[in-house]
Order: structure tokens, then sequence, then C-alpha cells
């Protein structure tokens, strides 16, 4: 075991990706206190609400239930696509293979990093959630404990089991040994998964009392309960939790860490028995395809730059998902959610949305819509960071470095601005009354806050670039700049919602909006003019 | 020509990595930047082509600073890295008309350049291909042939004969030959002391970041009791 945890160690630290930027600690834990407080808040917030609502209806424990339910659906999810990244397609398999390790060292190394990753991601979601239930409800220190016990065991089963799934799938499957279709089939499995929730809890939208969140929360439980037998490692974690005060509670601890620790213990050595045969046939290059004529293209060294950052993007199925098509689902999400909620809307209110839209608050809360997708799109926030050690390669180029930055924005603002364009499109679709000229100003302070975030995440990216990385998962996943980015942009959207609701009128907004960007952007690009090469010099 | 002038770099305070380094690379010379692991020669080669900064002093690549005017220098020279493994996603073509857009080549120029590098270090047939597909050595001639298609007069290459062929290792040799007889600039590291050996007109020798050694051929011999440039190297750099 004492191999295992050396190995595991090594593997975490090799995983992440390391922080290139010659900054103190200090702003490291800053940013990485930052982004876990941003989300801790929101989950804290959400989950006190909730139970507050469902302790009124006295179904408090259903919260617990969902939790639990959730975020299991959540690892099952997550594990597809990092248990191919991190056990069939990671960099450190070629170091890893020639040394005299068992395999199912290796493979446990390898869950155990996979399993912590998940906890990771279970203290920013599930950790919140438990401690705000104890504290609503004043529960004494068992919950605590048993609520630690719980969130410890829950990532276990799930992540062994897919891991083993995927093992399996990859070893019966010869057409899927290649690294790329893997992942964009993964992609497209996520893709058709997060449809499917959103689809199920699409009408459970926009509820507001308490009333309708007990509903929601009682119709969201009764579709958990149709798929019950997909749930039944939930069962002895959440009777664990209901059953703090009593022996219940410790009978169903000791069950569950049984029944993980049996798991653990068989599904990596079921895994290892496959795992080195399917990693030693893995084809990770793309198929060579018959030449054709070579086109000797030439372009503006702009527009070089933008094919180079696309074609990097779009031939990489993991930046693909995080930077292509995350922005566009997230638009498809809150598209179907605003759709699906409207026929809920009583025809008055209706009527009365057509007649107020013109005015400044809600126009306003529609730059907040805009400025709510650009958060998504993390292109200019990883510009550099994908291209890894290539990103040297732009230093001795001769194109100025202020140059360089300004065509490494270009690909985030053209995405930006096709998600501008269809929420505009959407809107005067819903509501016709929107006047052309309200739309043109809406898209005037859309591209303004387009370019200047563009300009921002640039700059971030610069300040911390993430250029050693293990696997293309790394550099979005493990990139706490976009929680700066979502950070800022929340800042703005705030700002320009108060701004809307104080004024009341567009005019008056538009003109400080645009005033305020301007200047702010003449700044940026000042300061990117004047300290370019500092900049670069963090890549090296 | 590339000169470096009194160069200095240090990574730490307590220690430099680069001390006061002084070279000058004539026209029409291959010259061979050697020195043993960690000696500074990457660091150097990295001030050269302004992927480091320069703590002090200066280094001109044909009279033009790297410091204060690196977008003229950088046209002046074209640059094979240690590593080959770049942008593996793009195709062997796309690479190349990258680099053609960025130094600003017309379609002939780069069409004609092209066909000659590529069919000379037989790649040709492969550039179709996504460079993730190719092998080492395969990476190793696409990146050489992206450093001279804009025929650079100063070429700057880091260890360039690792993974390539003996046919290739031979061509990339004649070429640079070809280069220096023109009245151009070569300035490469290497390990492989043979190839120093054989194919220089001057040799440098870094250690700790020191210059230890500068000269000719013959010189080492006539330094060195007609050793050879191996038990210099090893002597001088202990």
């Amino acid at each position: 075991m004492k191999d295992v945890f050396l190995l595991t160690k090594v593997l975490m630290k090799s995983s992440k990706a390391q922080n290139d930027s010659k900054g103190s600690k200090f702003k490291k834990y800053f940013l990485i206190l930052f982004a876990f407080a941003y989300l801790m808040g929101f989950m804290g917030y959400t989950s006190y609400e909730t139970i507050n609502a469902l302790v009124t209806f006295k179904i408090e424990y259903l919260f617990i239930k969902l939790m639990l339910m959730g975020m299991f659906t959540f690892f099952i999810m997550q594990t597809i696509i990092a248990s191919l990244n991190v056990l069939f397609f990671s960099k450190d398999i070629e170091t890893l293979l020639p040394l005299p390790i068992k395999p199912n060292k290796i493979v446990m190394a390898k869950m155990n990093t996979l399993i912590i990753s998940e906890y990771l991601t279970g203290l920013m979601i599930l950790a919140p959630a438990l401690v705000v239930y104890g504290y609503t409800l004043k529960l004494g220190i068992s919950y605590y404990i048993l609520a630690i016990c719980a969130f410890l065991l829950l990532p276990i089963i799930p992540v062994i089991i897919m891991s083993f799934v995927v093992s399996a799938i990859m070893k019966m499957t010869n057409i899927i040994r290649n690294k790329n279709i893997v992942q964009y089939l993964s992609i497209l499995l996520t893709l058709i998964l997060v449809f499917a929730i959103e689809m199920l809890s699409g009408s459970t939208n926009e509820n507001v009392s308490s009333q309708d969140i007990a509903n929601s929360v009682t119709s969201i439980n009764s579709v958990f309960n149709e798929y019950s037998v997909l749930y039944i490692p939930v069962k002895p974690i959440y009777e664990m939790i209901i059953n703090h005060n009593n022996i219940n509670g410790i009978y169903n601890l000791g069950m569950i860490t049984l029944v993980s620790s049996v798991i653990y213990l068989i599904g990596s050595n079921i895994i290892s028995n496959i795992y080195l045969k399917v990693v030693t046939s893995l084809n990770k290059t793309s198929k060579k395809k018959k030449s054709g004529a070579i086109e000797y293209k030439k372009d503006t060294v702009r527009k070089t730059f933008l094919k180079r950052d696309f074609k990097i993007i779009y031939r990489n199925p993991n930046f693909l998902l995080q930077c292509l098509i995350m922005p566009f689902l997230m638009t498809s999400v809150i598209a179907s959610s605003v759709a699906m909620s409207i026929k809920d809307i009583p025809l008055q209110d209706i009527e009365f949305i057509k007649g107020y839209i013109n005015e400044g608050y809600p126009l306003a809360i529609m730059i907040g819509i805009i400025g709510v997708l650009y958060t998504f799109n993390f292109i200019s926030i990883t510009a550099y960071s994908r291209d890894g050690q290539n990103a040297k390669v732009l230093k001795y180029l001769p194109v100025s470095f202020d140059k360089q930055i300004k065509y490494k924005t270009l690909l985030g603002f053209y995405i930006n601005l096709v998600l501008m364009i269809i929420v505009l499109i959407g809107i005067k679709i819903l509501v016709p009354t929107l006047s052309i000229v309200n739309l043109l100003i809406l898209a005037f302070i859309g591209t303004l806050i387009n370019i200047f975030n563009n300009y921002l995440g640039i700059l971030l990216d610069l300040k911390n670039p993430k250029l050693n990385w293990t696997s293309e998962q790394a550099v979005v996943k493990q990139n706490l700049n976009m929680f700066v980015q979502m950070g800022l942009l929340s800042i703005q959207i705030g700002a320009i919602i108060y701004l809307g609701y104080k004024l009341q009128n567009l005019n008056k907004i538009a003109i400080i909006v645009t005033i305020t960007y301007i200047a702010l952007l003449l700044l940026l690009k000042v300061y990117i003019k004047n300290n370019a090469k500092k900049l670069y010099s963090r890549i090296d | 020509m590339i000169e470096i002038k009194n160069v200095s770099k240090a990574y730490s305070k307590d220690k430099k990595a680069i001390d006061s380094l002084d070279l000058k690379i004539n026209d029409g010379e291959i010259f061979g930047f050697l020195g043993p692991n960690g000696a500074g020669k990457t660091t150097t080669i990295k001030m050269i082509t302004g992927i480091v900064d320069i703590d002090e002093g200066d280094i001109l690549i044909d009279g033009t600073s790297i410091t204060d005017n690196p977008m003229e220098a950088k046209k002046n020279f074209g640059f094979v890295p240690d590593s080959p493994d770049l942008f593996l996603k793009l195709k062997g073509i796309e690479y190349l008309n990258f680099l053609g857009d960025v130094f600003k080549l017309s379609k002939n120029a780069r069409k004609s350049k092209i066909e000659d590098l590529a069919k000379r270090f037989d790649i040709f047939d492969a550039l179709n291909d996504k460079i993730e597909s190719y092998s080492h050595g395969m990476r190793q001639k696409l990146i050489v042939i992206g450093a001279l298609m804009h025929e650079p007069k100063n070429w700057i290459l880091d260890e360039p004969m690792t993974g390539l062929d003996p046919k290739s290792s031979h061509d990339l040799k004649e070429l640079m030959k070809e280069h220096a007889k023109n009245g151009n600039t070569v300035f490469f590291s290497t390990h492989v002391l043979e190839v120093a050996e054989k194919l220089c007109d001057r040799v440098a020798i870094i250690n700790k970041g020191k210059l230890v050694f500068v000269g000719t051929l013959d010189q080492i011999k006539k330094e060195f009791k007609d050793g050879t440039l191996e038990e210099l190297f090893l002597e001088i750099t202990e």
C-alpha cells in the first residue's frame, strides 16, 4: 500500500497543471480561495433557501437524498471523461509502463487520483450543502462526523464502477482505441446526458415559492425513485446521515465502508487485469489520410493566428468541449429553460413584459444575460495555456507581442459575438416589441463587454499561464483563472443591472457603460502595450 | 553575423546562468556551441532568439539588437528548437503555411522552398498529415524546414541532429555547409563532438555559464598538443 500511496502522490503532483507563473504563493492561494468561496457561497445560499422551503413541509430529508443522488450522478458523468484521460491517455503512461510497477498498483494509484479529484469537486458542491443542512437544522456533532464520512465515501463506488465500464468498453471495442475518437464519443455522451438532465429538470425552472421548491424537489425525487436501482450505493450513505443520532447510522457507516473497500479492491484488480492489454494497444495518433494536393495558402498574420488557434481547438476533443461547445451548450440550456418557463407565464404578464421591455431595467438585465453567457467562454482565458510548451514559439516569431495578444483575443471575441447574436435574435423573436434601436444599443454594449473581457482573459492567462500540463483537461478544469474571469464578469453584470435598476433609462445606462468600458479598454490596451514583453516573460 | 556582447543572465540572485559571455560568429562561418548539460547552452540560444530576456549586455543579429529592435532581429534568423514536438494538432503544411504567413512569404516563394526542402528531407508526402502522426525524426525535419523556408541569413539550431536518420543528418550538414559557403552564419549547439569537429569552422565551449574556450580546430590542436576535441572538452569542463 505504501507504493500505491507514493505513486498516487507522484501522479497527483504531475497531473495538476503546474503553476508556471512567477507570482507569489499568496496570490496563488488567494485565487484558490476566491474560486472556492465563489462556488461554495453560491451552493451554500441555494442549499439554505431550499432546505428552509422543505422544512415548511417537513420533507427536509429529501434535500440530503437528492444531494447525494445528484452528486453520485455527477461523479459518474465526470468519471467517464476523467477515467479515459487519467487511465488511458495521460502523458505519464509512457513513463510508468517501463517501470517495474505492478499494473494493479498503477490502477489503484490512478483510481486514487480520480477519487481525490472528485473530493475537490465535492468540496465545492456537496460540502457546503451538508454543512448548511446541519447548521439550518441545528444538528449535533454526530451529524457532522457522519457527514464527513459520507463525503469521503460517496465518490469511491461511482469512480470504480465507471472506470471499470470504461476499461471494459476499451477492451472489447477496437474502434475506440484511438484517443481522438474516444474523446469525441465521450463528448457526445456528455452532451446527451446534459440535455437529458435539462429535459428532466426543465419544467422546474423559475420556481420561487416554498411550495414550488417543495414541488420541484418532490418531482425530482420521484424521477430518481424511478431509477432507484441505479442508486443502490447511495441508500446506505443516506441512511447513515439521516440516522446520525442512532445506531442505524453507525451500522450503515460500517456497511458502506465495507462495501466501498471491497469494490475498491476487487474493482481495481479487475481493471488492472485488462489495463495493460488496453493501454499497450492504444493508438494515440490520428489515422494518416491519403495525401491530397498540398495547399500553399497565403493569409494575413491576423488571419493565420486566428486559424491556427481555431484548428488547435477543434482538433482537440477536450478543448473542443470546454472552449467551443460549452458556451453554445450553456446558451442552449439557458434558452430552453427560458422557452419552457414562458409557457407558465400568464398572458397578462406577457403583455406587461412586452410593454416594459424597452425600459432601462429589463434592457440592463438582457445585457446581464449576454454577460452570463460570456462567462462560459474560456477561449481567451486559456489562449496561451492551451499552447502549452508551444507558446515558446510565439516568442521568437517576428510579430510584436502586443499584436499577438490582439490576434489571440479574436477567436474568443468571434464566439462571444455569435452567442450575442443568437441571444438577441432569440429575445427579438420572444419579445417582438423590443425596438431595433434598443436592440442595436444592446449589441453595441454587448460588443464592448466582449472586447474588454477577451483582453482581460488574455491578460489573466498571461499573468498566470499553465504551460506544463499532462492532459488537455487540466488546461481548463484545473485553471483557477476561469473563476477569476467568472468573478470579474459577475461584478460587471451586477454593476450594469444595478445601474439599470437605479437609472431605469437605457440612454443614460448606455452612455455610462460605453464611457466606462472604452476607458477601461484603453487603459488595458495601454497596459498591455507597455508591458507585453514583461507579460511574455512568464512564457519560458 | 551574430554578436553576443558581454551577456549575463541570472535566474536566481546568487547564481548566474550565463556570466559575461562574449562571442562573435562571423558571416560564412559554421559555429559549434558545446558544453555539458546545464552549462548554459540553451539559455544562451534562448537569449539570442528573444525567448529569454538578457539581464546585462546585448545580442546583435546582423547588427540589429534583439533587445532594442526584436521584430527586425527576429526576421534575420531561422531557429530550430531542441524539442520538435510543436503544434502537433496541425498538419505539416499548415504549420509551414503559418510560418510562411508570419514571415510574409509569397505563395510562390513558399511553394518552391517547401517543395525543395520537403523533397530533400523526404517528408513531402507527409505534409498533409497531422504532425502528431509524424515520427520524432520527421517532426525534426519539419521544424528544420520551417526554420529555413524564409531563407534567413542566420541559422540558429539547438541540437539539430537529434532524431535525424543518417541521410537527413547528412543532408542537413550539407545544407549548413552550403549556407555558410554563401556568406551566411550557422550557429548550433550539439553534444556530438564528432559532428562539431568535422563540421565547424570554430567552436566555443561553455561551462557553468562561462566561456571556457573559443577557437578553431587548429587552435585546439596547438593548445592541446594534437589532442582531440573530446579530450579538450573533458579536461576543461571537469
